[in-house]
């Protein structure tokens, strides 16, 4: 079997923020390899750094110092104007708290999505994939928690990243909910091979990654490869 | 509550430029009332008094052939409480120059009983050598006491002696005749000398042609005149007659107070309706913002009223700091407009006092403008349940709407979030039209004002009254001869003589005092203008009537009114009117010098010859004149257009500052709104800046919601302009001045560029701010 190429490489990635007076060294040099279409999940005490790390891995944060490629392409040296080009062709995101906008349908959202990418997947067949074919013309405040980050996702999805970056996707929903959201992207991560990265503060979503990257005090501090990955519903919550 | 207080504070912090907008707009608006309100007050205060303490009569007439004698016998008239006669007469005063000055000299004695004059002398005596000039003429001629003045009446010269300063309330500001609106302190003065002493410049020692007349307690003046005029006309000719209301000082003054009284009103309730739109708008946005907390708050046993308390307050701090900032500005608008006015009427004596009343009215209208706005902007604190504390936010959606399939399937994902953005919250789109429609319509008509107030000055000279100089004869000449004499003065280029003489048009029971013009409508100079600035041509038979005198009449084209006149022989006539035009000011009646002669049954004639003179050989012609004896003064057109402009910088200067006003408040007022809209929103746009939108792309967002905005705006204009412009024509117009403004594509667009610019300036900001979002923040924040 040939083994896939990585996606996300980081060397001695440091990341830090002035706060006030002093400065919150939040990465202290940290090495990551990511392959194309693994399922990563991120964990970490609050404070360690996971986020963050998502947040440049997306090109949403800059880098202090180190290197991160995607594929081989630098992204450490790229200038904002490029990370906006990055994360337009490369980079889905989940978000917490699903940041639809408010005032669009469903299918508004997630073709919203689909105008900012070059090869878009069809909006109305990713509802359909989550299972809001029905929920099309709804508006967000209408909608359950679930319900939206179902649509967030079909968004997110829609634009057909390479990455999927999910920041405590079900840090808002409730066990169930949240494991309908698991399996979806589980799903489609073994169907379309898209590499997810998820940040949780969950210990049992870990089961269901292909990788476990632990975060401490802004350095991996191991990293755990599930040989057989749980899915979703046979994880114990 | 104090930490919720103190919370809120914070919050005005943050958004310190808004809540300040609200104040600048309410100091604004309040000390425009106060400062205007003030100097109308205060020039009432120092001129009736004024007026009682010099005795002033309540009916005006200006005579000839009327001996004081006469005046014993209209004692007797029953309604008549004093009479009162004094002689005047036009001079020349002899200074030097080429120019022509004339002096309206008035009878001065002691004994004086009515519409007094005070002298600069300390027992208020004159020598019968002395001459004292008016206030106005002084400022500008600057003679020393002693100087020697001659005087020359008919051709025969008097040396009088300066001896200082006179006032009268009569004579605020002199104008030789009411066709000059306008005062030309050096060419046009009054000037008092003894009685005896004019009767011997005159030759009249006994001659009356100024009278005054007090009425008996519980007779209108109004009504009373037409009965003293028609008594008077048995013993010699009128010339004019009024009330004391029509008089033209007093009038002038009455005016301008109603004016500003009423300008004060109008004004500032624009600008407080600006305000509180703003109050509004802000304070429930930030209660919007808070309602989670406030949930929290009434989940812990938080009232409704601790709640309101704090928002409210705050409303009665930004009121009263507007109004309190007002109160300073106010000063420096009302006493200048009074220092200004003094100086410009002679008023012998000038105090400011500060009038509670205006402030206590100021400050109900600031701060109660702030109150109000608040209240219905956050009076749903009351409707917030503590259960919204619990649970996680929806997210906030305004009106949603489903626009239309035709126009959906033509939009790209931004531009409909742009045009749904507009519906999401009508009231704030429509805050966002008004902001821009406001000035809009505020500039375009202060803007036509200005141009309004120059051309009733500027084209009436151009056109209407056309030529370098008016001559004014003191008695009526053939036309022919006239017209021949002055052309053959060297440097003529065209000569237009023509007759006005003082008429009364009664219609029914209705009587007006106006005046019949008998001219050539072939010629250039002489001319029938509308208050749009076309010639029109009267027809050959009939009264051309301008409309204030025709609403007084309360006639229409086609109705046959009586003229009645009395200096070429007392005829009296029905004349039909041929036409009612508007014009700016109440203006004679018109009629062709042919239809004239057939129907007065007269000879061609002509009391006034309008001039064309060579250019640089002005003065040339002049000193041909010197020594014309049937002249009683020239009116210089350049000169009395300057007069005119001084005349009305003080209303063009205010219309300025008003369209200054109006775009500052315009402006902070687009922008808080603008840029509150894209604050509000900042977790979508960085949503959609991490799902890969490019500025460019937000951009085009912003820019297709606020032109959507402005043209909303511009659309809103059609309906808020024609209502501040009746607010201007109310405010400006009387029943001798026909405010009918019309606003030029010019004054429009220069006021939609304004605030077109102001706009976009406001996007361009917002947008910035937009860029300044923090992408990870947002990863964390509810929706």
């Amino acid at each position: 079997m040939t083994e896939s190429a990585n996606i996300i490489t980081s060397h001695n990635l440091i990341k830090d923020f002035t706060v006030g007076e002093s400065i919150a060294h939040v990465l202290r040099g940290v090495e990551l390899e990511i392959k194309d279409g693994e399922f990563v999940v991120i964990l970490g005490p609050s404070g360690s750094g996971k986020s963050t790390m998502l947040n440049i891995i997306g090109g949403i944060e800059t880098i202090t110092d180190g290197e991160l490629f995607y594929r081989d392409e630098p992204v450490h040296g790229m200038k904002p104007r490029d990370l906006i080009e990055y994360r337009r062709r490369h980079i889905g995101f989940v978000f917490q708290f699903y940041n639809l906008l408010p005032n669009l349908s469903a299918l508004e959202n997630v073709t919203l999505a689909a105008e900012l990418s070059e090869n878009p997947l069809d909006a109305d067949e990713m509802l359909r994939r989550v299972g809001l074919e029905d929920w099309r013309n709804h508006f967000p405040s209408s909608m359950s928690g679930g319900q939206q980050q179902r649509v967030a996702i079909a968004r997110a999805l829609c634009k057909n990243p390479d990455i999927l970056l999910c920041d405590e996707p079900t840090g808002a929903l409730d066990i169930r909910t949240g494991e309908e959201v698991l399996t979806l992207l589980s799903e489609y991560n073994k169907t379309y091979k898209t590499t997810i990265i998820m940040v949780t503060h969950n210990v049992l979503i870990s089961q269901i990654a292909d990788k476990v990257v632990h975060f401490r005090d802004g350095v991996i501090h191991h990293v755990d490869v599930n040989e057989h990955p749980l899915k979703p519903g046979e994880v114990n919550w | 509550m104090r930490q919720y207080a103190r919370n809120v504070l914070r919050g005005v912090r943050k958004n310190l430029l808004q809540y300040a907008g609200v104040v600048l707009i309410i100091a604004l608006a309040v000390s425009i009332f106060i400062g205007l309100y003030d100097y109308a007050r205060n020039l009432g205060e120092n001129v009736f008094p004024y007026f009682e303490e010099y005795s002033f009569a309540d009916i005006f007439a200006d005579v000839d052939g009327i001996t004081q004698k006469d005046l014993e016998d209209l004692t007797k008239v029953e309604g008549v409480g004093e009479i009162f006669g004094r002689q005047s007469a036009d001079v020349r005063l002899d200074t030097g120059e080429k120019q022509i000055v004339t002096l309206h000299l008035l009878a001065y004695s002691p004994a004086d009983s009515m519409n007094k004059m005070r002298i600069a002398s300390d027992d208020g005596t004159m020598e019968g050598n002395e001459i004292f000039l008016s206030q106005a003429m002084q400022g500008k001629r600057h003679f020393e006491i002693g100087d020697t003045l001659a005087v020359i009446y008919k051709g025969t010269r008097t040396e009088l002696s300066y001896a200082g300063m006179v006032n009268s309330p009569q004579y605020l500001f002199y104008v030789p005749s009411s066709d000059i609106q306008a005062p030309v302190d050096d060419l046009y003065a009054f000037a008092a000398v003894d009685a005896d002493r004019l009767g011997q410049i005159t030759g009249k020692s006994d001659a009356v042609n100024e009278i005054g007349i007090k009425v008996e307690p519980g007779v209108d003046p109004d009504s009373f005149v037409h009965v003293i005029e028609a008594r008077l006309k048995e013993k010699g000719s009128v010339l004019s007659i009024c009330a004391r209301r029509d008089q033209d000082a007093y009038n002038t003054l009455t005016d301008e107070i109603d004016t500003y009284e009423l300008v004060s009103m109008l004004i500032p309730v624009l600008f407080l309706i600006g305000a509180a739109f703003m109050v509004y708008i802000i304070l429930k946005k930030a209660i919007d913002s808070d309602r989670t907390i406030i949930g929290t708050l009434k989940a812990m046993g938080a009232r409704d009223s601790e709640i309101l308390r704090i928002y409210m307050g705050l409303s009665f701090i930004l009121g009263m700091m507007g109004t309190l900032i007002a109160y300073g500005i106010s000063y420096p608008i009302g006493n200048s407009l009074l220092v200004d006015s003094a100086t410009y009427y002679s008023l012998p004596h000038l105090s400011y006092h500060f009038f509670a009343v205006p402030r206590i009215i100021g400050m109900v209208f600031g701060v109660g403008t702030a109150l109000l706005s608040t209240w219905l902007g956050v009076r749903e604190v009351m409707s917030i349940q503590p259960s919204e504390a619990m649970r996680a936010s929806q997210p906030r959606t305004g009106n949603v709407i489903n626009l239309p399939g035709w126009i959906d399937k033509r939009l790209n994902g931004r531009q409909r979030i742009a045009i749904k953005a507009i519906f999401r919250n009508p009231l704030r789109s429509v805050a966002i039209a008004f902001s821009i429609s406001f000035p809009i319509a505020l500039i375009s008509t202060a803007l036509s004002l200005t141009t309004y107030m120059n051309d009733s000055s500027d084209k009436v000279l151009q056109i209407q009254e056309a030529g370098d100089y008016k001559l004014v004869l003191s008695s009526y000449v053939p036309y022919e001869d006239l017209r021949k004499e002055i052309l053959a003065l060297d440097h003529v280029v065209n000569a237009e003589p023509y007759a006005t003489f003082p008429v009364t048009l009664r219609y029914g029971n209705v009587k007006v005092s106006n005046s019949i013009c008998a001219y050539d409508p072939g010629g250039s100079l002489r001319n029938v203008m509308d208050n749009r600035n076309h010639i029109l041509t009267p027809s050959s038979d009939a009264l051309f009537v301008d409309s204030l005198t025709a609403d007084k009449l309360g006639v229409e084209e086609g109705d046959c009114i009586t003229i009645q006149e009395n200096i070429f022989g007392g005829h009296e006539m029905n004349v039909p009117i041929g036409a009612i035009y508007d014009t700016y000011a109440e203006s004679c009646a018109y009629l062709p010098m042919d239809a004239f002669c057939s129907l007065f049954g007269q000879e061609a004639c002509a009391n006034m010859v309008l001039c064309a003179v060579e250019k640089d050989h002005k003065e040339d012609f002049l000193v041909q004149l010197k020594d014309a004896v049937n002249l009683d003064y020239i009116v210089d057109n350049d000169r009395l257009l300057v007069a005119y402009w001084e005349m009305n910088v003080t209303l063009v200067v205010i219309a300025y500052v008003v369209a200054l006003f109006a775009i500052v408040s315009g402006g902070v007022m687009i922008y808080s709104i603008i840029s509150m809209n894209l604050r509000e929103r900042k977790v979508e746009f960085g949503t959609m800046m991490v799902l890969g939108m490019r500025p460019r792309e937000i951009m085009e967002m912003i820019l297709v919601e606020q032109l959507v905005s402005l043209a909303g705006g511009v659309l809103m204009t059609a309906g808020l302009l024609p209502i501040i412009k009746y607010t201007f024509e109310t405010a400006m117009g009387d029943d001798g001045f026909l405010c009918d403004l019309l606003i030029r594509p010019g004054d429009y667009l220069m006021s939609l560029t304004g605030c077109a610019v102001v706009t976009f300036i406001s996007v361009i900001m917002g947008y910035r701010e937009v860029l300044r979002v923090n992408l990870s923040d947002v990863l964390k924040e509810r929706g």
